[in-house]
Formats: structure tokens, C-alpha cells, sequence
């Protein structure tokens, strides 16, 4: 993130970004694909219907179907590019010093929230599910003291890596600044 | 008029969009590729569109 990085400390460095599973990217897309292909089911059944009752059409209704399927499509083409917008600008990243939630909620609105490392309390990881289990996803909650609450980020791909990782940067940013324990 | 409707509708859109990617996004060359993508893609459904229009 630009706007996010330009505002790092002098001394402050990534340790590395993350993004949501691609499990989550798919069932959206695999939910517009099928509204998508549903003027097609709906145009074979019509033209059963018509043809069952033996219905005369003075028009011509395959290149008018597909003006409007053309269309339609157009609206699902843009819908699919914000489906990817938004799994693509859903970012957390970690820094030597802190912790950043980029949550792009939809065009024209997102938010930053962020918070020290060291004000860090708790994390937990949560998979439920057959999927989740299997393809190591699921939810990760982050307890902080003060004003900046809880996080919950969820549809995390290896949520116990991220965990590993929070737990490791949070000790080191601790000892920075306690110069002793870990802090947590 | 739906299909200079849609193209002024779709025009803004990609605009929005860069806007997002570039501004928001972590690599250039994603946002440059998405970008070609997104038009690319529009402009053969628009052409189809358009095709459907003529023959109607």
C-alpha cells in the first residue's frame, strides 16, 4: 500500500503482507458466473414454454436475447472486477513495529486501522468447517490494550503462520522497547 | 441509448477502478494488467453487444 508505506518510520520495515484465501475470491466468483448464466436457463425454458404452446413470435428473439444477454454480461464483467477489487485491495500487513488492517470495504470506501505492536494482548485463530480445515483458512482475532479493540480478520489463508509470525515480531518490537520481556 | 448508457457506465467504471488499483494497489504491473484486462474484456462483450444491436 502506498498511502500506508509512506507513513512508515524511518527505522520501521515489512515483514510481509497478507491477503484473504483464495477460497473466498472463488465462491464469489463462482456466485456471479452462475447469476451470469442465468438469463441462458431462463431463455431455454421460455423458449420451451413458447414452443409447447405453440406460441407465433413475429420477432426475432435469438438476436434480441442476445443484446440483452450482451449487456448483462457487461453489468457481470464490472461486478467481477469489484469482486476483485475488493479481494485485492483486503490487505494486513506486519511491520517491525506494527500491525495494519486495510479493510477496502467497497469503492470509495475503505479504512486503516492500525495499531503497535507492543500494545498487543491476545491473538486467537479460529477454523471451523471440513474447508477451512482443509485448505488452512479461517479467522484470526487480535486482543489490543487502549482504544484500538479487537481486530477480527477472517477468510485468513494460514491464519497459524500469521499467528506465529505476529507472536514473533510483537516479542522482538517488546524487548525494542522493555528492553527485557516479551511483553505479551 | 442503453448501449451509450452502458459504455459511458462502463468508461467511469474502469476509471474508479484505476484510480483504486494505482492509488491503493501494491504493484503497478497488477494494476497495469488488471487494467488491460478489464478493457480488453469490455470492449469484445461491447463489440458483441453491438453486433446484436446492428442485426436486430
Amino acid at each position: 500500500m502506498k498511502v500506508v508505506e509512506t507513513n512508515f518510520d524511518a527505522d520501521e520495515l515489512m515483514i510481509f503482507r497478507v491477503r484473504r484465501h483464495w477460497f473466498v475470491l472463488t465462491i464469489e466468483v463462482l456466485g456471479v458466473l452462475l447469476v451470469a448464466l442465468m438469463p441462458l436457463v431462463l431463455y431455454e425454458v421460455l423458449l420451451i414454454l413458447l414452443g409447447s404452446f405453440g406460441t407465433d413470435i413475429n420477432f426475432p428473439i435469438g438476436i434480441t436475447f442476445m443484446a440483452g444477454y450482451s449487456a448483462w454480461l457487461i453489468i457481470m464483467w464490472m461486478m467481477l472486477f469489484n469482486i476483485w477489487t475488493n479481494y485485492y485491495l483486503d490487505t494486513w500487513m506486519l511491520t517491525t513495529k506494527r500491525f495494519i488492517a486495510t479493510d477496502h470495504i467497497r469503492l470509495f470506501n475503505r479504512s486503516v486501522a492500525t495499531f503497535r505492536l507492543e500494545r498487543m494482548q491476545d491473538v486467537t485463530v479460529t477454523t471451523k468447517g471440513i474447508l477451512p480445515t482443509l485448505l488452512k483458512f479461517g479467522s484470526l482475532e487480535i486482543q489490543t490494550a487502549g482504544e484500538e479493540g479487537n481486530f477480527e480478520i477472517r477468510g485468513l489463508a494460514d491464519p497459524e503462520e500469521l499467528k506465529a509470525k505476529i507472536l514473533d515480531a510483537a516479542g522482538t518490537a517488546s524487548k525494542e522497547m522493555y528492553g527485557g520481556g516479551d511483553g505479551i | 441509448m442503453i448501449f451509450y448508457f452502458l459504455v459511458i457506465f462502463f468508461m467511469i467504471h474502469a476509471v474508479v477502478l484505476a484510480y483504486h488499483w494505482k492509488n491503493f494497489g501494491d504493484s503497478k504491473k497488477v494494476t497495469v494488467s488488471a487494467l488491460a484486462v478489464y478493457l480488453l474484456g469490455g470492449a469484445i462483450l461491447f463489440l458483441a453487444f453491438a453486433f446484436s444491436i446492428y442485426n436486430i
